[in-house]
């Protein structure tokens, strides 16, 4: 078992794609924000995980599609969980290849960022999940293209990619429409979770959080959390800022656990970017090119219609103005999705 | 030849027709509308289908496709949406709108019925 | 039982189908395609079908007072053919439509319809008959 190693910073995407055309079979480690891994199988790429999205497991388990043990079980089995899976009967064949597609394009946009990091191939490693699907690593990297086009498309700052989050206090508009998973995100838009801790949270895939993330930013009703207000329930001191997966059901966590075993990815392999996670975030924000004035620009909203003198900081009463009636619409209309 | 409200009522006649309108995709205002009930609120669906529409019609124009939609049809649960863009010179940008319940309604016959009303329309 | 590549063959099976696709709604992507695109762009193809099944989603059940009256379907017709939007209801997050275009002259709408609805729900591994069954929200929001 070979183990190339490159010690200084590549375009991760120009790798896979040497690795591609190279009918390799094996996993590319790539170090950096948020990092990940990407599987090949004989120039396929066969699987990606990071821990800015949910894995297959997660994705299954938080959406309540596969109790914790049946995952754990299967996890633990040493064989190929996929198949296993579909042949117990717990999955349909079509569930499994479109699950694990949606992981595979998720977890690649994050991996395969544009930017130049450390990686590692690790020839003839393969993912517990086993073979569900093939995807073309050229279409792949087109695809993340278009995806990264897209965000722009919405809002054109990537001030809520990383750092904490926080819903605005006041609508910046009388009256909103909201998508269900638009509101699940404002709801726990709590100024310390941010877009991958989000994602995590409501089991749903990282790049559609961003992308719903970047909308309701350009609508002014999510912001980047100011620098002053995490602190507040977080322990200055220690090196892990609140984890907000912590706070949890207990769902959540369990289905968890099995991935450390099931996928040796993004909870044991690439443990640097984890905890470095939270805290580099802020930075990056700052750093992000135009990130400051977008993100004014983002908050604006909030304060045009505050006529009141309390403007920025409205009394907690606000919510119980709101029109039951909208209120209503809007939860039927969140049951309808 | 028959106007506005005279169309109106005659969708209203459409086994399982709950709500109609006539709207107006540029701007997503009724021109107007009849019926609707503590199911159905009109105003919110007569700008909630603009958009349909008004993304159907970007898409067309994104793919360069020179053909005319026909009609839409939107199925809730328990409800069908029915939209027809007008044909007519006059009625360019305006689109007949109609949800049915579904448990009552006939969706061939709908779309047929809405079609002779449409073609009858004179804004 | 049916995978990814099965459930598009069976749908150009389908009387008068021209072609069939499984789209991505949230970003436009087709997770598979078999046969023709309106036109000879097919990305431009799955980006507008997205667009539409958004803006339906979001809008024509609001419209719709009564809780849970989700979008099944959209279905649009066109000189050259119906449009067919189905939507495929997975329990865990996809957000995924499965599109066919169909012969307006050698297609039949109504059987259509229903053959998409069955293909759509045996690739979510939806039981038969229980269509409507509403994906549950997730649990751990709290």
């Amino acid at each position: 078992m070979k183990t190339a190693r490159t010690g200084k910073a590549v375009l991760p995407r120009r790798t896979l794609t040497q690795l591609a055309g190279a009918g390799e079979t094996g996993a590319l480690h790539v170090e950096g924000e948020p990092g990940g891994i990407v599987y090949l199988t004989d120039g396929w790429v066969s699987y990606v995980e990071s821990p800015a999205s949910p894995g297959v497991g997660e994705l299954l388990t938080t959406s309540g599609r596969l109790p914790g043990q049946v995952w754990e079980a299967a996890a633990a089995s040493g064989d190929e969980v996929g198949p296993l899976l579909v042949a117990q009967g717990h999955l349909t064949q079509g569930e499994l290849e479109l699950c694990t597609l949606g992981a595979i394009y998720d977890a690649a946009f994050f991996v395969l960022s544009p930017a130049p990091v450390r990686v590692r191939f690790g020839a003839g490693e393969r993912h517990p999940l086993g073979p569900v699907c093939q995807v073309d690593a050229g279409v792949l990297g087109r695809e993340l293209t278009r995806r990264r086009r897209l965000l722009d498309d919405a809002h054109p700052s990537s001030d809520v990619d990383t750092g904490p989050l926080v819903a605005v206090p006041r609508a910046p508009v009388p009256r909103l429409v909201l998508s269900g998973a638009q509101w699940e995100l404002i709801v726990h838009c709590d100024g310390q979770r941010s877009a991958t801790d989000l994602a995590r949270l409501v089991g749903r895939a990282g790049y559609t959080t961003l992308l719903e993330l970047r909308r309701l930013a350009a609508a002014g009703l999510v912001t980047a959390a100011p620098p002053d207000e995490p602190q507040a329930a977080a322990p200055p001191g220690t090196g892990k800022p609140p984890e907000p997966k912590a706070g949890t059901a207990a769902g959540t966590e369990k289905p968890a656990e099995p991935k450390a075993g099931a996928t040796p990815g993004p909870t044991a392999k690439p443990s640097p970017p984890v905890p470095r996670r939270a805290t580099n975030s802020r930075r990056a924000v700052a750093a992000g090119g135009g990130g400051r004035t977008n993100q004014t620009e983002a908050r604006l909203p909030r304060r045009t219609p505050g006529q009141q003198p309390s403007g920025p900081d409205p009394p907690p009463a606000f919510r119980d103005e709101l029109d039951e009636a909208l209120l209503t619409r809007i939860r039927s209309g969140l049951e309808a999705l | 030849m028959a106007d506005m409200d005279a169309s109106l009522k005659e969708i209203m006649q459409i086994d399982g027709a709950i709500g109609a309108a006539l709207a107006d995709y540029t701007s997503g205002m009724a021109l107007g509308t009849i019926g609707g009930t503590k199911d159905l609120d009109l105003a919110v669906a007569a700008a909630g289908n603009t958009d349909v529409v008004r993304a159907k019609l970007r898409a067309m124009e994104m793919l360069n496709i020179k053909e005319a939609i026909e009609d839409i049809l939107i199925t809730l649960d328990t409800q069908y949406h029915l939209i027809r863009p007008l044909t007519g010179r006059a009625g360019k940008g305006l689109f007949l709108y109609v949800a049915l319940l579904k448990g009552r309604a006939n969706l061939a016959m709908a779309r047929h019925q809405l079609r002779q009303i449409e073609e009858n329309l004179d804004v | 039982m049916s995978g990814i590549d099965d459930c598009l063959a069976q749908a150009m099976a389908i009387n008068g189908a021209i072609g069939a696709s499984i789209i991505d709604h949230t970003t436009g992507f087709a997770v598979g395609a078999v046969g023709r695109a309106p036109t000879d762009d097919p990305d431009a193809t799955w980006a507008g079908t997205a667009e539409i099944v958004n803006v339906a989603a979001t809008g024509a059940p609001f419209a719709s007072a009564r809780p849970g009256d989700r979008v099944e379907d959209i279905i649009i017709t066109t000189l050259d053919g119906y449009h067919l939007i189905q939507q495929v209801h997975t329990v865990f997050d996809s957000r995924l439509v499965l599109y066919l275009w169909l012969d307006r002259a050698q297609g039949n709408l109504a059987m259509a319809r229903r053959q998409l609805r069955q293909l759509a729900d045996g690739l979510a591994g939806v039981p038969a008959g229980s269509g409507a069954a509403a994906a549950p929200v997730p649990s751990a929001g709290r």
